[in-house]
C-alpha cells in the first residue's frame, strides 16, 4: 500500500508553522510517514520550520529544498513551504547528503552513490542549483551506480535572486550540497520530461567550450552570436536567455541514437572572454539552436509529460506526482503558471497529491532505461503508485 | 491560492505577453537574417562547390558520361568524352550508350543490373568505338544516381590504350627475351637499340658490343645495296623479308632469312627485325638438290658415256694415227693426230668437270666469277641432254630446234648457269611425256643476252603460274623435291638476271632467262698461262709424289727437256727419302696415296726439310678428287695450293713458276677451286 498527503503554508517560518504542517500531514496521512518532502522559499527560520515539520510528522526522514516557487495541487506558492509525506508498507527509503558540492560535483555524486546501502529502484536528488554543476552530478552518479538508475529531482533554486540555495536532509539544512533519496522495494513509478521550446533559426556547432561555458560558436565569440540573435534585447542577458535557451541533441551511449533536445538556459555572460555560461554542460562539438516557447507549446508539453509519466506507470493507480519544473516557465508563463499545473492534475485527477517547485534545473531520464540528463526550462514529473 | 486578476493585473499581463511578442519578434527577425546570411553564404559555398566540382569534371582527364538507365540516352559528358571519342556534345546527347561501346562488348546489360543492385560498378575493361571507328581500349567503373526523377548511370571511363600498349610491350619483351630467333631493333639509321641474347650468342658479340654497332656491320660487304634497298622499304612502312649472311665475330657466314619491319620502340620510330638462321634449311636444300642433280646426272649417264666413248674414240684413233704416221716417219702428221689427242682429252676433261660442278654446292656470290660463252655452255647442256631427248628406239619423240648464240658473253659462275640451263630442258622434256618439240632460242640485243627454252608440253595451270618459282612448289608429287626452279630462279637473279615463264595449259611454257651481257675481259685480266714453255729465269727443284707410275712417267718426259728438274716417287717413302737427300723449291704431292695421303705426306715433307736444314719450299695437293679439301687443314699442314686433274702440262709448268715465284694466280689456297 502507498498513501500520500501534502500540505503547504505561507510564511514567515517558524518551529509552530512547522509543528502544524507535521501535525496536520500526518492527520491526512492516517498514520506516521515513511519520508517527507518540503519545498519552500528561502526565507529565514527555515531550521525551526524543518525541526517543527519533523516534530509534528513524528519523522525526520525529510528531504527537500528551497525553491523559485513551490507547487501544490491548488497552483503556485510564493514564500510559502509545501509538504509531502509519503507512507509505504513495501517501499523503504534512504536518505543521504553530501557538502562541497561547488569544488567538485562529480565527487560529490560519486560519493552520495557510494553512501546508498545499495541500488536503489530510483533516486531522487536535490542539489545547489548555484554552485553544483547538474551534469556533473549526473556522471558522478552513474560513474558509482551505472546509467540504469532513473534519476530525477531539481537543482535548488532561491526565488530568482542567484545568491544562495538551501538543501534539507535528515531533518538539517545544508547549502552547497547534495541530497538524495533512494527507493527500495516494490517501488512502482513513472516519468515524463517535457519543454514545449523548439529550435529556430539554423544550427551551429559549439567549436570551443569548457563544462557549462561556451566560448565559440562557428568559430566565432559565443557571447557576438547571442548578441546578434537578441539584437538590441541582449542587454537583458542573462535573465532573457530562460527564455531563448540553447538546444542540442545528446547521444545516448547505450543505444547510439540521439536522444531528444536537451535545453541549456543562460546563467550569466563573460564579456571579457566573450564566453556564455549555461545552467548545464554543453559538449564541445555540439550542434545547437537557439530555441524558443510560447504560452501554449509550454502548456502543452506539461500536460504530455504528465500523459508520458502516467503512460510509465503502467497499470499502476498514481498516489503521488512530483513535479519539477524550470523557473524559466514561470517567467514565460506569467500569470498562466497555474495553468500548466492545472493540465498535469487533469491527467491524474484531482485526488492525488501533487507537489513540487520551480528549480534551476531538473534531473530525469527521457524515458526509463535510459540515461537521466539535467535539463532546463522543463516540466519534469515523477508519478508513484501503488501496485496493480 | 488562486485568485481572479485585477484589470490592472490583466493589463499588466496583456503588456508583458505584448513585450514578450515583440522580443520575440524581433530575436526571429534577426535569426531570420543570420539565417538568410547564412543561407546566402551557403548559396555562396554551394556556387563555389558546384564550380570547383564543375571544373574537376571539365578539367578531369577521364571520361565522364551519364546516361538515362531506361532509354540507355546519354544524358551529359565532360569535354573530355568528346575529344576522346570525336563526337561533339550535342552530338553524344542525341546517341545512346551502345553508340560509343564497341559493338562486340558484352555483358552491358547485366553490368547495369548489377549497378542497380549495389549501386556501383566495379572497374573493369571494356573497348569504346570512336567516331573515326577506332577501337580504343578503356577501364570503366560508374555509379547509379537520381537526377531529375530518373536512374541514371554515370561512368567514369580510362584510356588504358597507353598501358595496354605497356602491357603489350612488357609482353613483347618477354617474347624478345625468350624468342629463340635473334631479334634486333635498330634506329632507322641503323644503330643498333636493342638486341636479344640469341643474337648475341649466334654472332658471337657481347650485348654491349652490338649496342655499339650498325646492322650493316654484320652482314658481309657485298650486301650493302641490297640493305639500303631494304632499308627504304620499311622506312616507306613496308614489311620486308630478305635472306642474307651475316658474319660472326670470327668471320664465319651464317644464312638468315630476316623478316623486318617499322615499329615505334621507346616512343620513336626503328626497325624491328627477326632472324632466322637457315643454316639447317640451306643444308637440307642442298642435299636436296644434290640429291637431284645426281639423279639427273643418272638419268644422263648414257648421254655422258656416248659421249665419252666418241671422245675415247677420238683419243685411241689420235693415238693409234699418231704412232703409225711417226713409225713412218711422218713427223708433221703424227703431231697433228697427238693434237686431236690432246684436244679429244680436254674436252672429256671438260665433261667431267661439268658434271662435277653440276654436282657441287654453288657459291652465294659472283664477285669471283669469270667471263664465259654462254652458247658454248647452252652446246654442253643440250650434248649432256641428249639421251633424253634422243633415244634411238623412238628417235622422232622429239625434235630439238635449237640456234646456238653468238657472242653471247656473260659474267659468273657458269657450272651454276649451266645447272639452271640442264634443268631447264629436262624439266621441258618432261613436259612432254608423249614427245613434242624443245626450241631454244638465243636473243642478244640491248646489253642482255636472252635464251628462250620452250616446250610443247601439258603447260602450265595458271594458278600455278605464281607459285612455279617458290621454293618446294612442284606438280611433279614425290619425285621432285620442288627446289630446281626456285633455285635456278635464284640461281638467275643472284646473275642479276630474269627469269620467267609464259605458258598456257594444253599449249606448252617458254622459260626465258635473261642475264646482262659481259664484255670480253681484257687480256690481262686473264691469268695467261702460255701453253709453250718460257724460257727458264733459273732452274727449279721439282719433286713429284704419286703412286701413278705413268703420270710420273709422263711429267718425267716433258719436264727433262726444261728448267724444271724434276725428280719423281711413286709412294711417300720414297718422296721423304727425296727431300732428306736434297733441297727442292717445290713439291707436288698426289692427295690420296696408298701409304699416306697428301696433306700428311706435306706436313711430314716440311718437318723433313727444315730438319736437314734445306730453305722452305712449296708444297701444293695433286688431286683427281672433286671434293673439298679443309682449308683450315690445308693451312694448318703447310698447304700452298691444290692442282686439280687432269692438268695439261704447259699449264702445270706455269702454274710450277708461279708458285715458286710466290704468286697465287691459278692454285687454289682455299682446297675448293683450283687448276
Amino acid at each position: 500500500m502507498l498513501n500520500a498527503a501534502t500540505i503547504s503554508a505561507k510564511g514567515p517560518f517558524d518551529h509552530a508553522t512547522g509543528l502544524r504542517m507535521g501535525t496536520e500531514l500526518v492527520r491526512k496521512l492516517g498514520q506516521t510517514p515513511t519520508a517527507l518532502w518540503l519545498f519552500c522559499a528561502p526565507l529565514p527560520d527555515m531550521t525551526a520550520l524543518i525541526t517543527g515539520i519533523c516534530d509534528g510528522a513524528g519523522c525526520d526522514r525529510l528531504i527537500g529544498c528551497t525553491t523559485a516557487g513551490e507547487i501544490t495541487g491548488e497552483g503556485l506558492g510564493v514564500d510559502s513551504a509545501v509538504l509531502a509525506g509519503l507512507f509505504s508498507d513495501h517501499i523503504e527509503v534512504e536518505i543521504i547528503s553530501v557538502e562541497g558540492l561547488g569544488a567538485d560535483s562529480t565527487a560529490a555524486g560519486m560519493r552520495l552513490a557510494e553512501s546508498f546501502s545499495a541500488t536503489p529502484k530510483y533516486l531522487q536528488i536535490f542539489s545547489d542549483g548555484l554552485t553544483g554543476n547538474g551534469s556533473a552530478i549526473l556522471r558522478g552518479i552513474a560513474a558509482k551506480l551505472g546509467d540504469d538508475v532513473p534519476i530525477c529531482g531539481g537543482a535548488a533554486g532561491d526565488n530568482g535572486r542567484f545568491k544562495r540555495t538551501h538543501q534539507f536532509a535528515g531533518g538539517k539544512l545544508f547549502t552547497d550540497a547534495l541530497c538524495g533519496v533512494a527507493f527500495y522495494g516494490d517501488v512502482h513509478f513513472g516519468t515524463g520530461v517535457r519543454s514545449g521550446w523548439e529550435p529556430i533559426g539554423l544550427a551551429k556547432r559549439v567549436t570551443r567550450a569548457r563544462d557549462n561555458i561556451v566560448y565559440e560558436l562557428n568559430g566565432e565569440p559565443a557571447l557576438d552570436v547571442f548578441e546578434r540573435f537578441l539584437g538590441h534585447h541582449s542587454d537583458k542577458l542573462p535573465a532573457i536567455g530562460v527564455e531563448y535557451p540553447l538546444g542540442f541533441s545528446m547521444l545516448n551511449p547505450c543505444t547510439d541514437k540521439t536522444e531528444s533536445l536537451i535545453l541549456r538556459a543562460t546563467m550569466a555572460v563573460d564579456r571579457r572572454a566573450r564566453g556564455v555560461v549555461f545552467a548545464g554542460d554543453i559538449p564541445e562539438g555540439a550542434m545547437v539552436y537557439l530555441t524558443c516557447g510560447d504560452i501554449n507549446s509550454i502548456l502543452d508539453a506539461a500536460e504530455t509529460a504528465a500523459i508520458d509519466a502516467r503512460r510509465a506507470l503502467n497499470h499502476s493507480a498514481p498516489q503521488i506526482v512530483f513535479c519539477f519544473s524550470c523557473m524559466a516557465r514561470r517567467i514565460v508563463l506569467g500569470r498562466r503558471t497555474e495553468d500548466g499545473i492545472k493540465r498535469i492534475r487533469s491527467q491524474f485527477g484531482p485526488s492525488v497529491p501533487l507537489i513540487g517547485f520551480y528549480s534551476y534545473g531538473e534531473y530525469s531520464p527521457f524515458k526509463l532505461g535510459t540515461p537521466s540528463f539535467l535539463h532546463n526550462e522543463t516540466m519534469a514529473l515523477t508519478a508513484m503508485g501503488d501496485g496493480p | 491560492m488562486t485568485q481572479r486578476p485585477t484589470a490592472d493585473q490583466r493589463i499588466q499581463e496583456l503588456e508583458s505577453l505584448l513585450e514578450q511578442a515583440e522580443r520575440k519578434s524581433d530575436i526571429l527577425t534577426n535569426l531570420l537574417k543570420e539565417a538568410s546570411a547564412e543561407f546566402n553564404q551557403a548559396l555562396d559555398d554551394v556556387s563555389r562547390s558546384e564550380a570547383n566540382f564543375r571544373a574537376i569534371i571539365e578539367n578531369a582527364p577521364e571520361a565522364i558520361y551519364m546516361f538515362d538507365i531506361d532509354t540507355r540516352r546519354i544524358l551529359d559528358c565532360n569535354p573530355y568524352t568528346t575529344q576522346w571519342l570525336g563526337y561533339s556534345r550535342n552530338e553524344l546527347v542525341t546517341m545512346g550508350v551502345e553508340d560509343i561501346i564497341a559493338p562486340a562488348s558484352q555483358g552491358v546489360d547485366e553490368n547495369i543490373r548489377k549497378a542497380m543492385e549495389d549501386g556501383i560498378v566495379r572497374i573493369q575493361e571494356r573497348q569504346f568505338r570512336t567516331r573515326y571507328g577506332a577501337i580504343v581500349d578503356a577501364e570503366v567503373t560508374g555509379t547509379v544516381i537520381e537526377l531529375h526523377g530518373k536512374t541514371c548511370f554515370v561512368a567514369l571511363v580510362r584510356d588504358i590504350t597507353e598501358r595496354k600498349k605497356i602491357e603489350s610491350l612488357q609482353r613483347y619483351k618477354e617474347l624478345f627475351k625468350n624468342v629463340t630467333d635473334p631479334v634486333f631493333i635498330c634506329h632507322s639509321q641503323g644503330a643498333f637499340l636493342e638486341v636479344n641474347d640469341v643474337a648475341c650468342e649466334r654472332l658471337q658479340y657481347s650485348h654491349a658490343e652490338l649496342l655499339d654497332m650498325f646492322f650493316k656491320d654484320i652482314f658481309p660487304p657485298g650486301a650493302y645495296g641490297m640493305l639500303s634497298r631494304v632499308g627504304r622499304k620499311i622506312r616507306s612502312g613496308e614489311a620486308v623479308q630478305f635472306e642474307s649472311e651475316a658474319v660472326t665475330r670470327t668471320g664465319e657466314r651464317i644464312p638468315f632469312e630476316f623478316h623486318s619491319r617499322l615499329i615505334e620502340f621507346q616512343r620513336k620510330p626503328a626497325i624491328l627485325s627477326v632472324a632466322r638462321d637457315l643454316s639447317a634449311r640451306k643444308r637440307m636444300e642442298e642435299t636436296l638438290i644434290r640429291t637431284e642433280r645426281l639423279s639427273a646426272v643418272g638419268e644422263m649417264a648414257a648421254g655422258v658415256a656416248h659421249n665419252f666413248n666418241n671422245l675415247l674414240q677420238m683419243m685411241l684413233g689420235a693415238g693409234e694415227a699418231a704412232l703409225r704416221k711417226m713409225d713412218a716417219g711422218e713427223i708433221r702428221k703424227s703431231r697433228e693426230a697427238l693434237k686431236t689427242l690432246i684436244e679429244a682429252c680436254q674436252r672429256g676433261s671438260d665433261i667431267v668437270r661439268r658434271i662435277k660442278d653440276f654436282t657441287l654446292a654453288r657459291s652465294e656470290s659472283i664477285e669471283a666469277g669469270s667471263v664465259f660463252d654462254l652458247g658454248e655452255l647452252v652446246d654442253e647442256a643440250v650434248q649432256l641432254t641428249r639421251p633424253l631427248w634422243s633415244n634411238p628406239v623412238d628417235p622422232n619423240k622429239y625434235t630439238l630446234n635449237f640456234t646456238r648464240p653468238l657472242g653471247a658473253l656473260v659474267e659468273g659462275n657458269p657450272s651454276e648457269i649451266y645447272e639452271v640451263l640442264v634443268n631447264t630442258i629436262k624439266n621441258a622434256l618432261e613436259a612432254m611425256p608423249d614427245g613434242g618439240r624443245l626450241s631454244i632460242m638465243p636473243i642478244v640485243e640491248n646489253g642482255r643476252v636472252s635464251l628462250s627454252i620452250s616446250d610443247t608440253g601439258v603447260g602450265i595451270a595458271e594458278e600455278n603460274l605464281q607459285r612455279l618459282f617458290q621454293p618446294f612448289f612442284t606438280t611433279k608429287g614425290l619425285k621432285s623435291s620442288g627446289l630446281g626452279l626456285s633455285s635456278s630462279y635464284g640461281i638467275i637473279r643472284k646473275h642479276r638476271g630474269e627469269m620467267t615463264v609464259d605458258s598456257r595449259p594444253g599449249q606448252g611454257a617458254t622459260f626465258t632467262i635473261s642475264l646482262p651481257r659481259a664484255k670480253a675481259p681484257m687480256a690481262s685480266d686473264a691469268c695467261a698461262l702460255s701453253d709453250d714453255p718460257q724460257p727458264a729465269s733459273g732452274r727449279i727443284r721439282f719433286l713429284v709424289v704419286d703412286d701413278e707410275k705413268n703420270i710420273l712417267k709422263m711429267l718425267e718426259l716433258y719436264f727433262e727437256d726444261s728448267s724444271i728438274d724434276v725428280t719423281t716417287a711413286s709412294n711417300a717413302q720414297q718422296g721423304l727419302q727425296a727431300i732428306q737427300n736434297g733441297p727442292f723449291d717445290l713439291v707436288l704431292c698426289d692427295y690420296s696415296m696408298d701409304d699416306m695421303n697428301g696433306l700428311v705426306f706435306c706436313e711430314a715433307a716440311r718437318a723433313q726439310a727444315r730438319a736437314a736444314g734445306w730453305p722452305e719450299m712449296k708444297c701444293l695437293l695433286y688431286t683427281g678428287l672433286s671434293q673439298t679439301i679443309d682449308p683450315i687443314e690445308m693451312k694448318r699442314r703447310g698447304i700452298d695450293g691444290v692442282v686439280r686433274k687432269p692438268i695439261p702440262c704447259a699449264k702445270l709448268q706455269g702454274i710450277i713458276r708461279q708458285a715458286v715465284a710466290g704468286e697465287a694466280c691459278q692454285v687454289s689456297t682455299n682446297g675448293r677451286g683450283g687448276v
